[in-house]
């Protein structure tokens, strides 16, 4: 009697094991997508600021160290190689890009073509997704985080050593405004 | 609330079921009624001769329950194919233009959301129509739509929008949609049969039921009985909650951390024409707000909560305003009238520039745009083709544009050619940000016809002295000659597409004034003399007929 009263607590346990390693790694994964996520757009961004470059430097042929700040910081962001230098050389980047728009306000020309004006709509949107991208990875490592380290999942993390996963800071405080944009 | 699109699957198909419960605990109960008049009624005629036996006998309930079985599995399943395409066509929601400036703008918005709800493919659709409402749809399979109409993308600034789609993406992520959408898809069979069935009846004199007589008394009780049944499918609402819309509201405001930006555009479609006597005005489950504005929606009570979709507008603004630490009269003040102006800017395109080169017996011609590329005779899909700036050299199938054209001819943007009255190039500009053409010489103007309603929806433009007497005139010549118009000559002009002639028409669609205009109905452009196109629109803003 006892030892089926034994076996059958060892086979709960077993069962209560698997079934939170399993929703541990599925929240990891889900971190690890969210990230990716980011990625997609961030790559977006860099794909446009090419284009922007070009088609600014026709107009305001006196912003030389402005565009090249823009250019500069985007090179620097695409050649970072952890999280942490990663996301402090694309908040640069987000500064240059909005110093390049302010910049470019005194120049009445540019804000009359066409393809500036698409390539502006297309930025704002990227910096947008961006920025919701990034909410939607802190909400996932919030969740990941206060999983591993609740009772009971926090057996379970630490004997395979799950890590906290690491949020994503804004330095700059003027990026917690939503982006305001005018019609 | 769930994280993800992922954490809804299950509870979905648990509330799928309650429904299908409800629908055929209705048919049971109908059939039951109906299996009563009528026995009632035939122990009438026979005058009590007949033995009644027992309604309540269980071969009779298992049979009624069979009956309502087989019919609410055939309403099930027919309102089930094809569920999300109908509703659309009912509500008259179109794809978005990507070319169109508005749409872009929208289109960016719903990928910026889908992006914050952690990815879902959402399809936008546009309702071309001035008034102000937004819905969301979603069918078994996961396919998701949200629309807006017209209105609301003119009415309603970027954040605001932005406040607007996230809220109907949180009606996907919630999943609540799909109950709705199912009703609403069940709702519109006896509510699109009855209105088939009404146009008979007030049809005239050539109605269906007048002409054969005998039936009349039968379709009467049809008419009836479709229309109990309506009402019945109605109180399917009485499912769908109206703090689903709150949660909404909430998860919207999580999504985006806007508050005030979904209270500005709450207010803003409330203060608007909400769409009712339109035919969506039945599906009102799905809107953001219910076109039908009632009394009951606006309290808040047993009955109401019963029988409402949408809680009173007024409580989710102030909870909203709540969230955003501001008040009534700040938000009233800050929603603001856009302002107007004038602004025509020319869109850069590759449709008219010369670009590709081709080879021909060994020789390389061009530069050719793709009109003039479509014009050489021999052109095949393994001609050699090149472009301008590009060293790559392929044949003509394995590029997207001159495949299409090689099998489809030319679409009408890059068919266009020169101006019909004064032979200029036209040059390609947005007009209330649908792109146009314009003839810089005559100031004349050439719109594709399905772009027509949504320019005359629009309200970018502002009007000039020039066309506001010129409306005048046309004002008073249709007040003297009582709206009576009599056409003063036949067109002369070659439609810049195809090279025919055009027609001329009589614009009146949704204002009581004639203006001429010439149409081409092969290629379906219409061009307007200089002014005429302003002058429509400020008669049509005038007007009090809407659609």
């Amino acid at each position: 009697m006892g030892t089926i009263v034994l076996l059958g607590i060892l086979g709960l346990l077993v069962v209560a094991f698997v079934v939170l390693y399993n929703t541990l790694i599925r929240l990891k994964v889900r971190v690890k997508n969210a990230w990716s996520q980011i990625d997609v757009q961030l790559k977006r961004r860099h794909d446009l600021i090419p284009n922007l470059v070009e088609t600014v430097k026709g107009y305001a042929v006196h912003e030389k160290e402005t565009l090249e700040n823009v250019t500069k910081a985007r090179a620097q962001a695409a050649g970072a190689s952890d999280i942490k230098e990663r996301a402090q050389a694309e908040n640069l980047l987000t500064g240059a890009l909005r110093q390049l728009f302010a910049v470019v306000e005194n120049y009445p020309n540019i804000k009359a073509n066409q393809n500036f004006l698409s390539l502006q709509e297309e930025l704002t949107t990227t910096e947008n997704k961006i920025a919701f991208a990034r909410q939607y990875y802190n909400d996932e490592v919030m969740r990941f985080n206060t999983s591993i380290q609740t009772v009971p999942q926090n057996i379970i993390a630490q004997m395979f050593s799950f890590k906290k996963s690491e949020f994503l800071e804004i330095e700059d405080p003027r990026d917690k405004r939503v982006p305001a944009v005018k019609f | 609330m769930p994280f993800s699109f992922l954490d809804i699957e299950a509870r979905k198909s648990r509330r799928i079921v309650l429904l299908f419960i409800t629908l055929l605990g209705f048919y049971f109960l109908s059939a039951f009624i109906i299996y009563n008049v009528v026995r009632i009624g035939f122990i009438f005629q026979s005058g009590f001769r007949t033995s009644t036996s027992n309604a309540y006998a269980l071969p009779v309930m298992l049979k009624i329950f069979g009956i309502a079985l087989l019919v609410a599995v055939l309403h099930w399943m027919y309102s089930s194919i094809n569920m999300v395409p109908r509703l659309l066509s009912v509500i008259g929601a179109k794809p978005i233009d990507p070319k169109d400036r508005y749409h872009f703008l929208f289109n960016n918005i719903v990928d910026e959301v889908s992006v914050a709800a952690g990815g879902m493919r959402i399809e936008p659709y546009v309702v071309p129509s001035r008034y102000c409402n937004a819905f969301a749809l979603l069918d078994y399979k996961g396919n998701a739509v949200i629309g807006v109409t017209e209105g609301l993308l003119i009415k309603t600034n970027r954040r605001q929008l932005e406040a607007v789609v996230a809220h109907e993406a949180s009606h996907l992520i919630w999943g609540d949609c799909l109950l709705a959408t199912v009703s609403c898809s069940i709702a519109a069979v006896y509510a699109g049969l009855l209105k088939v069935a009404t146009s008979g009846w007030y049809g005239g004199s050539g109605s269906l039921y007048r002409r054969r007589g005998g039936i009349y008394p039968l379709m009467a009780m049809l008419v009836i009985v479709l229309f109990t049944m309506r009402v019945l499918t109605r109180l399917m609402n009485t499912w769908i909650s109206r703090e689903r819309e709150l949660r909404a509201d909430a998860t919207a405001v999580r999504l985006t951390r806007n508050p005030l930006g979904l209270a500005e555009a709450l207010y803003v479609i409330s203060t608007g024409w909400r769409g009712n006597r339109l035919p969506a005005e039945e599906l009102g489950q799905i809107f953001i707000m219910n076109p039908r504005s009632s009394k009951l929606e606006e309290s808040w009570g047993f009955f109401a909560g019963l029988f409402t979709t949408h809680p009173p507008i007024r409580k989710r603004i102030d909870i909203l305003l709540d969230m955003g630490h501001a008040d009534y009269k700040t938000l009233e003040s800050s929603v603001k009238q856009k302002e107007r102006k004038y602004d025509e800017t020319t869109v850069s395109t590759s449709e008219n520039s010369s670009i590709w080169y081709a080879q021909n017996e060994e020789k390389w011609h061009g530069p050719y745009t793709l009109f003039e590329l479509s014009q050489l005779k021999w052109l095949d899909p393994f001609t050699w083709i090149t472009m301008e700036n590009d060293e790559r050299v392929k044949p003509a199938h394995e590029y997207k544009e001159i495949n299409k054209m090689l099998k489809k001819g030319l679409s009408v943007d890059y068919r266009v050619q020169a101006c019909p009255s004064c032979s200029q190039g036209l040059e390609r500009i947005y007009h209330e940000g649908v792109p146009i053409w314009r003839c810089g010489s005559c100031k004349g103007r050439l719109v594709r016809r399905e772009h027509l309603q949504r320019i005359i929806v629009r309200e970018e433009m502002a009007f000039s002295p020039r066309t506001k007497e010129l409306a005048g005139q046309i004002m008073e010549y249709s007040i003297k000659n009582k709206g009576k118009y009599i056409k003063k000559s036949e067109s002369t002009l070659k439609c810049p597409a195809c090279g025919n002639i055009m027609n001329r028409k009589l614009y009146d669609a949704v204002m009581p004034y004639r203006v001429e205009i010439d149409l081409c109905r092969l290629c379906g452009l219409i061009w307007f003399d200089r002014d005429e196109l302003e002058v429509i629109e400020y008669l049509t803003e005038g007007s009090a007929l809407d659609y």
